[in-house]
């Protein structure tokens, strides 16, 4: 051992030495030489066999160097000092690379960078590596009341357990002005688990607190700074939800948390016991889901005791669920099957790896799309290097080097180039991610802005991309580099005129440009188009502005007597009123039943005035839409109208007036208890279709199918919405003004047009990256078809000058130069045509596009290869042109 | 008449072993060596230098062989190689090995 570390570190160290002592190769010719003399053969004669009989010094050298310990680290450092010395001796070509390779590496690594802390980041404990998270094996809701106090009374495996609401509360926070602010019901032990140890002002959640359900709350120090300029004296105030108060008891540096186990990070402002029954019972929903104890509504995290591994607390929490925790029930009481428990360490990566890796997947396309383009470019780049480097390697080949230590000296040096392109990306790796945090203003999902700094994660994703991108984008070269026959290099004579193999890989390189462009700039331009149809969503929004009327306003007036109560507002053309704005908030999705087709299914359903269509400039296409009596009619028979696609859909050609539609419903009566029953409406009217935001299901069809009804005598929450005669903003302070009084509170007021703006403002957001990247494609893959077009043209100058000899016109020459591009371009348009298809298929089916069926929208595709066409043409012609006007004789003399 | 190649362990173990074996009545420099082995093995078995030197090399970093540089037959510095005890021994497990295995390949052919 001790004699081999030795040789290794000697082999290392002291190669000089060690390479004189291969003199012996060279001794053992003159040996071999002197045998031959002795045995009558002439000197000369004698030495040409001996060196025969050897085959050749250098190549016995070189190849008791491989045997040699440390032979590849050895030879490693010697790819490197020689990359390194080829790199220095053309360093605008070097540059030009390792630019390209850092604006490629740059976007994944930057991507993954800002995603980084999404998927592993762990949450915020006083005790990081004991924290974890109890999970369901089929992601469901962990545990009722009942099974998270069994959980922690029985669990040995955890020092501290705490649980808190699957659902968050949306609570106004009556101090002064009401507006609507993220709640939630947790164990009072929870914030300590989350490692806030002190509160900032007041006091924390007790124990006491919760065995006594006490309607208190703590508030979260962003918003005591945001809201409250920090006033100690809000510990002490109560505000009120559903009529029932709440006292602010103190002030804590809440953490976001991912509230279940897949949801992104989220700060709740107000914490408050989970036993608070009180609470909880002034919202019909929330008491719906919360005020039954069996039910599970609860997530659970705590920490481990020290030195019990995961596996075990997970073995552990099972073993108590089955003796000691009371089962869950439905709603009918019969009891509910639970999924095993997991436990994990908090992350999104060690909840779902699977999920996790699928979204990372689709993060990080466009920006490897750009890696792609970029490892092409430097591909061709070096491919115009590889052919005059070909006598080089002709050189070491003869010499004995064989060719996959020659493919590894030229991989060393795309690895030098990819390493320098990965240091110098590394300048976008530090800056973007917060850029991008703040830009999408998504800092509590991904960490505050100034705080990402790429971690372990980044620098492996960046090394594992640099290695990718070195192969990628040097392989080529390196085949190329390594000439079929030797001899023919060293002759500087090629192995055929035409050399149609390196044409063929120039083109597949091409190819690949066009298609990966191709698929990045019109992935960007079908986002693009979608999100600007929510400038002209079918509906006209010019001078519109809406008040909403939220629940927790308990307005005294139903929205139909707002409505009248707001008719003769000065500066008004037209008035309605909606259960909501459409687009804004998800389109509510409800399950409808159409018994003279027998037809089952879900639509979205807007309950709205008979103003509303007038209001909004939806035409009417067949019968009518609603009057003042259809408001009147009993709740259970109602009048509808439908959208034009709703009747395509339903009915075909046939006319839809007269059908009835079912909406099977779930109610509280006036005793209290829910009860099932069937709204039955009667189509009178088919309007025009309007943009769709996204359905509160997925089941539903997004092309604009919906179910008007009138709005219900009884509603008092809703939208109302004006059309103003002249300045909307005047109008809409008018309106603001005359709702407070009409309603006892203050109530958002915004034109439509800015609400839409607010509301698509992701989209917006989303396809400025797009486009970005889209445009970054589009120029790498611009220059990398310059680039290898003309040095392809380059490269057949020879050819071009024979053809012509040989009587070729010139614009043969050019039609060929031409043609064999642009054979090139078309078939890497066809494959990114479909590798296109199916990437916006697949977004498509995923939601990720603003609008559905963007991958049947001809108009991107149509427009992109267009401009590739026109772009690929124009740089053909370009190139082609001097290539045909060049004299033969000449151009073969320079040859 | 079989060529001695490195590519496969077994083959590459057999070349050691020809080398031990050559170098076990006394020192030897590589044409040395070469030459032995063709004797001792009738020329059935032909070694390339390309394959020796490799070898010599490799037995000398595991401590198998040791070398010096000293005068040849011919007056000319040659490097000559002997067996270290740790290669006697190496030998003699190496002899053993093979013998049972040409047992076994020979059992198995008979049968």
């Amino acid at each position: 051992m001790t004699r081999q570390l030795h040789s290794l570190v000697r082999n290392l160290t002291r190669r000089t030495v060690v390479d004189r002592a291969l003199e012996e190769v060279r001794a053992c010719v003159d040996i071999i030489t002197a045998n031959h003399i002795a045995a009558g053969v002439p000197p000369e004669e004698a030495r040409r066999r001996a060196l025969m009989e050897m085959g050749g010094v250098e190549v016995v050298k070189e190849r008791v160097r491989d045997e040699r310990r440390g032979a590849v680290m050895d030879a490693t450092v010697r790819d490197l000092r020689h990359a390194g010395r080829v790199l220095r001796k053309q360093p605008l070509l070097s540059a030009a690379i390792i630019v390209t390779l850092a604006v490629g590496l740059g976007a994944p690594a930057s991507a993954f960078g800002a995603l980084n802390e999404f998927l592993f980041g762990e949450p915020a404990s006083q005790d990081p590596d004991a924290y974890f998270r109890l999970v369901r094996a089929d992601g469901e809701d962990v545990a009722t009341p009942g099974q998270y106090v069994a959980f922690r009374d029985h669990a040995r495996s955890a020092r501290a357990l705490a649980a808190w609401s699957a659902l968050g509360l949306s609570m106004p926070l009556g101090l002064e002005n009401p507006t609507r602010i993220a709640a939630l019901p947790a164990s009072c032990n929870a914030l300590q688990v989350l490692g806030v140890d002190r509160p900032l002002a007041g006091r924390l959640l007790t124990e006491a607190d919760c065995d006594a359900g006490a309607a208190v709350a703590i508030m979260s120090e962003r918003l005591w700074r945001r809201r409250f300029d920090a006033d100690p004296a809000v510990v002490g105030r109560t505000t009120t939800y559903g009529g029932v108060p709440i006292s602010i008891i103190g002030v804590a540096p809440i953490p976001a948390i991912q509230r279940q186990a897949d949801d992104p990070n989220e700060i709740f402002d107000l914490w408050f016991p989970y036993t608070a029954t009180d609470v909880i019972a002034a919202s019909d929903f929330l008491h719906d889901v919360f005020a039954l104890d069996d039910r599970p509504w609860l997530e659970v995290a705590g920490l481990l005791v020290s030195g019990v591994s995961r596996a075990a607390a997970a073995a552990d929490f099972n073993a108590v669920a089955l003796r000691d925790a009371p089962v869950a029930r439905h709603r009918d009481g019969s009891i509910e099957e639970q999924a095993p428990l997991e436990v994990t360490d908090g992350t999104r990566w060690s909840r779902a790896p699977a999920d996790a890796l699928a979204f990372l997947s689709i993060m990080l396309l466009m920006p490897g799309v750009v890696l792609l383009l970029a490892c092409v470019n430097a591909a061709a780049l070096l491919l115009s290097r590889s052919v005059t480097r070909q006598r080089e390697m002709a050189v070491r080949l003869m010499l004995g080097t064989n060719r996959a230590a020659l493919v590894r000296m030229l991989l060393t040096e795309t690895l030098l180039l990819a390493g320098s392109g990965a240091l110098l990306s590394l300048l976008f790796v530090t800056t973007l991610p917060s850029v991008v945090a703040r830009f999408f203003e998504v800092e509590v999902e991904l960490g505050v802005a100034d705080g990402i700094s790429p971690d372990w994660r980044v620098f492996l994703f960046l090394c594992v991309c640099a290695l990718l991108a070195a192969v990628v984008s040097g392989l080529t070269p390196a085949l190329a580099s390594l000439s079929p026959r030797p001899i023919d290099a060293l002759r500087d004579r090629p192995g055929s005129v035409f050399r149609p193999s390196h044409s063929r890989t120039r083109r597949i390189l091409i190819a690949i440009q066009i298609a990966a462009s191709m698929v990045a700039v019109v992935a960007a331009a079908t986002f693009s188009r979608g999100a600007a149809r929510y400038g002209e969503p079918g509906f006209a929004t010019a001078g519109l502005v809406a008040a909403t009327i939220a629940p927790e306003q308990q307005s005294p007036r139903s929205m139909v007597d707002l409505e009248a109560a707001l008719d003769g507002l000065p500066g008004v053309d037209g008035l309605a009123v909606a259960d909501r704005l459409p687009i804004v908030t998800r389109e509510t999705a409800r399950r409808i039943r159409i018994p003279s087709l027998s037809t089952e299914a879900y639509a979205v359903t807007s309950d709205v005035s008979p103003g509303y269509f007038g209001v909004f400039g939806l035409p009417t296409l067949a019968g009518r839409t609603f009057t003042p009596d259809d408001l009147a009619a009993p709740d259970l028979d109602k009048p509808a109208v439908v959208s034009e696609p709703f009747a395509r859909l339903y009915f075909g050609g046939a006319n839809p007036i007269g059908t009835v539609i079912e909406v099977p419903r779930r109610v509280r009566n006036d005793e209290g208890e829910v009860v099932d029953e069937v709204q039955r409406l009667a189509v009178v009217g088919v309007v025009a279709s309007r943009l769709m935001g996204a359905p509160t299901t997925t089941s539903a069809p997004t092309d604009g199918s919906m179910v008007y009804r009138p709005i219900p005598a009884s509603a008092s929450t809703g939208v109302v919405v004006l059309k103003a005669a002249g300045d909307p903003d005047a109008v809409a302070e008018r309106l603001a003004a005359r709702v407070r009084e009409l309603v006892g509170s203050a109530s958002p007021v915004q034109t439509v047009q800015a609400s839409l703006l607010e509301a698509t403002l992701g989209y917006r957001r989303v396809r400025t990256v797009l486009m970005v990247l889209g445009a970054v494609a589009f120029l790498l893959a611009g220059v990398g078809v310059v680039g290898i077009v003309s040095f392809d043209a380059r490269q057949r100058r020879r050819e071009f000058a024979i053809r012509s000899a040989l009587g070729a016109t010139a614009w043969a020459v050019r039609r060929r130069v031409v043609g064999a591009g642009f054979r090139a371009v078309a078939f890497g348009l066809v494959v990114g045509l479909f590798a296109t298809w199916a990437l916006l298929t697949f977004a498509d089916s995923e939601h990720l596009l603003p609008i559905r069926g963007g991958a049947t929208d001809p108009a991107p595709y149509v427009t992109v290869t267009i401009a590739l066409v026109a772009t690929a043409l124009v740089t053909l012609l370009a190139v082609a042109w001097p290539a045909g006007s060049r004299d033969p004789l000449v151009a073969l003399r320079e040859e | 008449m079989t060529r001695t190649q490195t590519r496969s362990g077994h083959l590459r173990g057999t070349l050691d072993l020809l080398v031990l074996k050559a170098l076990s009545l006394e020192p030897r420099h590589g044409v040395g060596i070469f030459q032995r082995i063709q004797q001792i093995t009738n020329d059935a078995v032909e070694v390339s230098y390309g394959s020796l030197f490799p070898a010599l090399h490799r037995l000398d970093e595991r401590g198998w062989l040791d070398s010096a540089w000293k005068m040849s037959e011919h007056n000319r510095r040659a490097k000559y190689y002997r067996l270290t005890a740790a290669g006697r021994r190496q030998l003699e497990r190496e002899e053993r090995e093979w013998r049972r295995i040409v047992a076994a390949v020979a059992a198995a052919l008979d049968s």
